[in-house]
């Protein structure tokens, strides 16, 4: 007589831990997966884009990581928004000048310098018109409906940094150089 | 000869070994509770910041209408605030909720389910404007989805004095308790500390596709960006003269090459933890980057060890037993032995 072979079935927790596992193994490879595809700057830009529709909704996300790279701005820039209202009033809204700002006002106020240095992209065109007329607002909180027929333009002014090649350098203390404007937006609200 | 070196059945089997031995080793507990605690400080600073502007930011009545905001993130991308009325009321329970999951999370009670609401309310902020959101949050966001994968309330959180006090028993887990304490699943762990390795090296390979990192000029532009340079008072002449400013400029690439490389081996890992740390320090205090630094020393700390926190301990604990007993009149453990 032969002895009865040994079970190969497992218990349910063993069962449950080994599924755990190979959970956790699933995840942590898809994981990596996504973040040599996204990160990895070789990659081809297919495939980032073919993962796209996956990884946006899930929240990771993340695209190669251009921190100053290629190459670092050598843009600073300035911005002003003029409104006629329309009862003849003209007000002024000009970017805050950053060197003058302290540290503080810096660290606190760091949505909205990403805000309006990211506004005068491309990127951001769509958010132009509602915010002019937010500022009109602001500008002329007493007046009613202030953006109602009132004109605005945004207008933008670029100091280009001088190339590295050129010596010798102008010193980090000194306030950049701007030159000539451009009006990126032009508009009477109805 | 033999017809080749290695089988394949060997080698899978060694493969999966090596990814279990990474990837499954249990991890000091108050590893993941140090970077579960500094993740919960740098979202509350964030959300700080954010809550007085939260309406001119997140509603309709502010700078963006939640439909342009639609067209300035991606096509697959949700939020909460696109499907919620766009209303200042909304907004402000959206923020009670962030609030009360990073002061949970920072306590530790249920620190899983309040890094899972975090993920979800961040990614919403996040979808709901762009245009205010960059590479910091993005750290965030991804190191809130890792700690939803980390039971980090086993240690220095309100659960485990809870569980303790009230002489619970905790759940049993696949891993056993470790030598200075309990221990968590590492493979949470692992991620962050892939992730954030991740980081520094992606950026390292674009920046070698740029000229001005190569001949090392980069400082020279960044030095003289008004919105970003100038933080705290730093010697013009360093960014002034082109020698300084081409060696710090390829100090920068190297340390972002090498770290990640190199933080993975026991003989390399502290220094490029202290060098890591003074990167980042040096770049708090010459630019405004706001949390990014920060958020990055937290993910660093992953790579933290039971003997570094012993190491730690020594070295922070000793000053303050020192002051403590001088208070005291009494001789410390050291002076004493």
């Amino acid at each position: 007589m032969t002895a009865p072979a040994p079970t190969r079935l497992l218990t349910w927790p063993k069962q449950l831990g080994r599924l755990r596992l190979l959970a956790a193994n699933a995840l942590v490879a898809a994981f990596l997966l996504v973040m040599a595809i996204e990160a990895i700057p070789q990659t081809p830009l297919a495939w980032r884009l073919s993962v796209q529709r996956w990884i946006v909704p899930l929240g990771i996300a993340q695209g190669p990581w251009t921190l100053f790279a290629p190459g670092p701005d050598r843009t600073n820039m300035r911005l002003r928004v003029e409104i006629t209202y329309r009862d003849g009033v003209r007000r002024e809204w000009t970017l805050p000048n950053w060197r003058e700002q302290s540290a503080l006002a810096m660290w606190a106020g760091h949505r909205r310098r990403e805000w309006l240095t990211r506004l005068i992209t491309q990127e951001g065109q769509p958010a132009w018109k509602h915010w002019c007329r937010r500022v009109a607002r602001e500008l002329r909180p007493e007046l009613t409906d202030a953006e109602r027929g009132a004109t605005i333009r945004i207008i933008y002014r670029e100091g280009v940094i001088a190339p590295a090649e050129q010596k010798p350098w102008r010193s980090m203390r000194e306030p950049p150089e701007f030159q000539g404007e451009v009006v990126l937006l032009r508009e009477t609200v109805r | 000869m033999r017809d080749s070196a290695y089988s394949l059945r060997t080698t899978t089997a060694a493969i999966s070994r090596c990814w279990q031995t990474f990837f499954h080793a249990p991890c000091d507990a108050r590893v993941a509770a140090l970077v579960r605690i500094g993740f919960a400080v740098v979202v509350l600073a964030d959300l700080a910041v954010f809550y007085p502007d939260r309406q001119q930011w997140f509603t309709d009545q502010g700078v963006l209408t939640a439909e342009t905001s639609r067209l300035l993130a991606s096509p697959y991308a949700w939020s909460l605030l696109w499907w919620l009325p766009s209303t200042p009321a909304v907004t402000d329970c959206v923020f009670a909720v962030a609030f009360a999951s990073a002061v949970l999370l920072l306590v530790g009670l249920l620190p899983r389910v309040n890094a899972a609401c975090l993920f979800v309310v961040l990614y919403s902020l996040e979808m709901r404007n762009a245009i205010i959101f960059d590479s910091q949050d993005t750290v965030i966001r991804l190191l809130a989805l890792c700690l939803i994968w980390i039971p980090s309330g086993r240690c220095w959180s309100l659960q485990a004095w809870l569980v303790n006090s009230m002489r619970l028993r905790p759940l049993p887990g696949p891993f056993p308790e470790g030598e200075g304490g309990c221990s968590v699943p590492g493979w949470g762990l692992r991620l962050i500390q892939i992730q954030i390795a991740m980081v520094f090296f992606s950026t390292a390979l674009v920046k070698l596709s740029g000229k001005e990192w190569i001949d090392g000029t980069a400082l020279y532009y960044v030095s003289r960006l008004d919105d970003f340079f100038g933080r705290f008072p730093v010697p013009a002449w360093l960014f002034d003269t082109p020698w300084t400013v081409a060696l710090m400029t390829w100090a920068v690439i190297t340390v972002e090459l090498t770290v990640p490389v190199f933080i993975w081996f026991r003989d390399t890992r502290r220094w490029c933890l202290v060098a890591t740390l003074l990167f980042h320090l040096a770049n708090e205090w010459t630019m405004h980057l706001f949390l990014f630094h920060w958020i990055m020393l937290v993910g660093w700390l992953s790579f933290l060890t039971s003997d570094d926190l012993v190491w730690l301990r020594r070295f922070v604990g000793r000053p303050f037993q020192a002051v403590l007993s001088a208070r005291k009149g009494r001789p410390t453990s050291h002076e004493s032995s």
